[in-house]
């Protein structure tokens, strides 16, 4: 058993992985698609491939890698949170403006963490304890925040200390903190989802919820914490953005970050049907999208075409594993 | 001698660790009912499924009328007049009668879906099934014998001359069993060629002609269903080996209350159900299709809601209240509908069989949310061996074990768990003539250890070998109750409401 893969392809002996081969070799699509990417991107990008570039490029990765994190959680359930963008946002400028009026940095980084671990809470608690539709409920959210946003701000940005984005950009032998924080988190999550029975109900939730319900798996409460969950990592990537751009700002939370998250997920392997995906999936998935991106920011693709390009590439990714999954069920 | 209709020759396929069918041939022909049987995972879905086109066989042959044909897909097989009504329903609760019927194939005309021709067409199949249903009625809205015949309809739409029916009888009450067999009987006049699969022997001898028995993948015998006896085709079915089918009700020797239900009742639905279960004691929940058994099972573990009640569970030396949410934790419930509510068929035959137990299953102190593979796979493999599991691996997936196969995973998964108290809905539904007398035994062991048990079973044998006491439910109500002496005339009048006229 392996630690990168759980849910549907968890346990698969060596015996049955021999004919089922080609029914999971959407399984290691995100690693082949991740080598492809990275190799024309270091054949057609002089000094691609420096330490220092490669450094920045995780660095640039680190706050949507979280993110992705936190979707996958989600989407592991067979859920959706649409919320993320604002979310973070708000929690960002609701830190900026305490460390403003003089607060104290830890404090305020602790407030970028809390508000959007709470606005995830109510996420979970509308979706689990009221059964509304995830879709439904997230981007009302998402409404909500970045419009609440926008408004406190009046769209101005609100720098924040510098001793509090250079803390949080230390380096720590010569790597800069955000990314040590996404490499233990992914570890850590890795083990929790593969090894652990929270990590089991997860996948058992979001493959049957009938089923685990009458098993006695606590699945309200596996909802409600994944979607709190996925607000605390909004809430972290706050941190990490703020401190990167020097500022909290609305544009933090525009709607298109959505869909850089749900890609970032969908192209690692996440399934968007639930019961499939790890930690490890939406990492890799975040480095291929940010790797993306900065190609078409270099090749100056504008922005409109960058968003038809992102969208095909979702459904194209959606489409390979419902497809896999289709064929897996005969 | 002339040559069958349809003959399937040399039929082999293998799945990962498993070779499903070994060179099989099969025959059957116009006019006849071919009853075909086999021990859980014998292959009968598997060699229907290749005739179905769903499966593709590693090598063999197909000939119809003496022609060979090719049949690679479920449309293949229409268009070869063969159709399938399968041992699993998947339907859509939402959708109309006529859109379940034509899902597959929906007719056009001006580019929109043709809904005159399609109306018009699911009545007059349904009624030959002798149904006068609203083709726009939806699904949800009727019996689950209902929608058995709007899958036969289905199967119907195109005139087949070979179908195939796969354990259709096991969500059917008797009356409905009656009508389906004569449907089936008019459809052999008519001169189709008939397959019937069925764990149900005595289906076997009062419908079929011909019977075809396959073990462990391979033909074990067949021929006229009069030249044998019931014992005859079990030893074909499960071989030599000591044919251990009869089991001698034994009687338990009931302890203390172990729960307490008391005037629990979801408008509409069921009424001031009160009963007490003890330790060591097997309750036979007993009443037609319909009569609100299922739904008290299913409130009694939070399934369904209710409006009021209480149920009280023993705790220490106590009978304490336990909020509706919460009785799930002390009660190992087997539900009557696997795929729905029993299984997660995409994962493993392991971690389905941890899921109820994965708390127990875990490493020492401070990983005590750490699950110990080691042990989860031991603890998985004893009940694999218990309940006689046909599996290749404990990592295969469970939607590819045969129907009676994932059905022990879910018995497994309880018996791997352990709780105080069982409720059992059809829990030998699919399974073979071994498997089931089995269960009866395993029933036996759990009470004898002191669980206390629930079961409701369509069967009445079923039910009045392990029982020690009867409830019996009519229109939501529990109408009457009976010791362990209950005749099956009491049961079956308190049932129907042809003696007791209190309710
Ligand atoms: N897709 C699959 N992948 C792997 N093994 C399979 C698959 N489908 C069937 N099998 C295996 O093939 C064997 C035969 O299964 P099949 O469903 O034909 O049995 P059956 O005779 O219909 O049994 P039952 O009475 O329990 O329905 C079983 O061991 C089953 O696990
Ligand atoms: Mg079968």
């Amino acid at each position: 058993m392996s630690i990168l893969n759980s849910g549907v392809t968890q346990q698969l002996s060596k015996k049955d992985s021999k004919e089922a081969a080609d029914i999971y070799w959407t399984r290691y699509l995100p690693y082949i698609v991740l080598v492809v990417v990275f190799a024309a991107v270091s054949i057609f990008v002089p000094y691609f491939l420096t330490i220092s570039n490669l450094l920045s490029v995780l660095l640039q990765t680190a706050s949507l890698a979280i993110l992705a994190i936190g979707q996958a959680a989600v989407l592991i359930l067979g859920g959706i949170d649409l919320s993320m963008p604002g979310v973070m946002a708000l929690g960002s400028i609701f830190g900026a403006m305490y460390m403003r009026a003089g607060g104290n940095p830890v404090l305020g980084a602790v407030i970028m963490l809390l508000v959007p671990a709470a606005l995830g809470l109510i996420n979970g608690i509308s979706v689990s304890y009221f059964g509304m539709i995830p879709f439904v409920v997230t981007l009302a959210m998402q409404a909500i925040t970045i419009g609440a946003a926008t408004m406190i701000t009046n769209q101005i940005s609100i720098p924040v200390p510098e001793n509090f984005c250079n803390a949080m950009l230390t380096k720590i032998g010569g790597i800069p903190l955000p990314i040590i924080i996404v490499l233990i988190l992914t570890l850590f999550l890795q083990f929790a989802v593969t090894k652990t029975y929270y990590g089991r109900w997860l996948y058992s939730t979001g493959t049957n919820m009938r089923t685990s319900r009458v098993s006695g798996v606590p699945t309200k409460k596996v909802v409600l914490a994944a979607y709190s969950f996925a607000g605390l990592m909004g809430g972290l990537a706050a941190i990490i953005m703020t401190s990167r751009l020097y500022a909290a700002s609305p544009q933090m939370g525009k709607d298109a970050v959505a869909m850089d998250i749900i890609a970032s997920a969908a192209v690692g392997g996440v399934s968007t049907m639930g019961g499939v995906g790890t930690a490890v999936n939406a990492v890799i998935g975040a480095i291929i999208i940010t790797l993306i991106s900065n190609v078409m920011n270099m090749a100056n693709v504008s922005y409109y075409l960058t968003l038809v390009i992102k969208g095909i590439i979702i459904i194209t990714f959606v489409a390979i594993d419902a497809n896999s999954r289709k064929k897996s069920t005969k | 001698m002339t040559i069958p209709y349809l003959k399937m020759d040399g039929i082999a396929k293998s799945f990962p660790g498993v070779q499903a069918l070994k060179n099989v041939t099969f025959e059957a022909s116009q006019g006849e009912i071919l009853a075909l049987v086999g021990a859980n995972g014998a292959g009968k879905s598997t060699l229907m499924n290749v005739l179905g086109g769903n499966i593709e066989p590693n090598s063999g042959k197909i000939y119809i009328n003496g022609k060979e044909v090719r049949i690679s897909s479920p449309s293949d097989a229409a268009a070869n007049g063969i159709a399938f009504v399968h041992q699993e329903m998947a339907m859509l609760p939402t959708m109309s009668i006529a859109d379940t019927m034509y899902i597959s194939s929906f007719p056009y005309k001006h580019g929109l879906i043709d809904y005159k021709t399609i109306y018009q067409r699911c009545r007059v199949v349904l009624k030959r099934l002798g149904c006068n249903f609203d083709p726009r009625e939806r699904i949800r809205n009727i019996s689950p014998g209902d929608q058995q015949m709007v899958e036969i309809g289905r199967a119907l739409l195109h005139d087949p001359q070979i179908i195939i029916f796969d354990e259709p009888t096991s969500s059917l009450t008797s009356r409905e069993k009656e009508h389906l067999f004569e449907v089936i009987r008019t459809l052999k006049q008519e001169g189709s060629v008939i397959i019937y699969i069925s764990h149900f022997l005595d289906e076997v001898f009062s419908l079929c002609d011909r019977v075809m028995v396959l073990r462990n993948g391979e033909t074990a015998g067949g021929g006229l269903v009069s030249e044998y006896t019931n014992r005859d085709i079990v030893k074909m079915m499960i071989g030599e080996k000591e044919i251990d089918t009869y089991y001698e009700r034994s009687e338990h020797r009931a302890g203390e209350e172990i729960m307490r239900v008391k005037g629990i009742y979801r408008s509409g639905v069921i009424n001031d159900i009160s009963f007490s279960l003890r330790k060591g004691e097997v309750v036979g929940l007993w009443g037609q299709l319909g009569s609100g058994r299922t739904e008290v099972a299913r409130a009694l573990v939070g399934l369904d809601p209710i409006d009021g009640g209480t149920i009280s569970i023993k705790m220490g030396d106590q009978m304490m209240p336990v909020k509706q949410s919460e009785t799930k934790k002390y009660i190992g419930m087997i539900t009557e509908n696997r795929r729905e509510e029993g299984l997660l068929l995409p994962m493993s035959v392991c971690n389905n069989m941890s899921l109820a137990n994965l708390t127990n299953l875990t490493k020492k102190k401070p990983f005590s949310s750490v699950i110990d593979s080691k042990l989860e796979n031991s603890e998985t493999d004893k009940y694999v061996k218990r309940m006689d599991i046909k599996i290749s691996s404990q990592a295969q997936r469970v939607e590819t074990l045969s129907g009676g196969n994932q059905q022990k995973v879910i018995i497994g998964r309880w018996l791997q768990k352990n709780p105080p108290i069982y409720i059992m809905d059809e829990p030998t539904r699919g399974l073979d003539v071994g498997a089931k007398a089995d269960i009866r035994r395993i029933i036996s062991d759990l009470a004898e250890q002191g669980a206390g048990i629930l079961v409701i079973s369509s069967e009445i044998e079923e039910i009045m070998s392990v029982s020690d006491r009867y409830l019996v439910m009519k229109r939501g109500s529990i109408v009457a109750e009976f010791g362990s002496n209950a005749s099956k005339e009491d049961l079956v009048a308190t049932a129907t409401g042809a003696a007791s006229k209190k309710e």
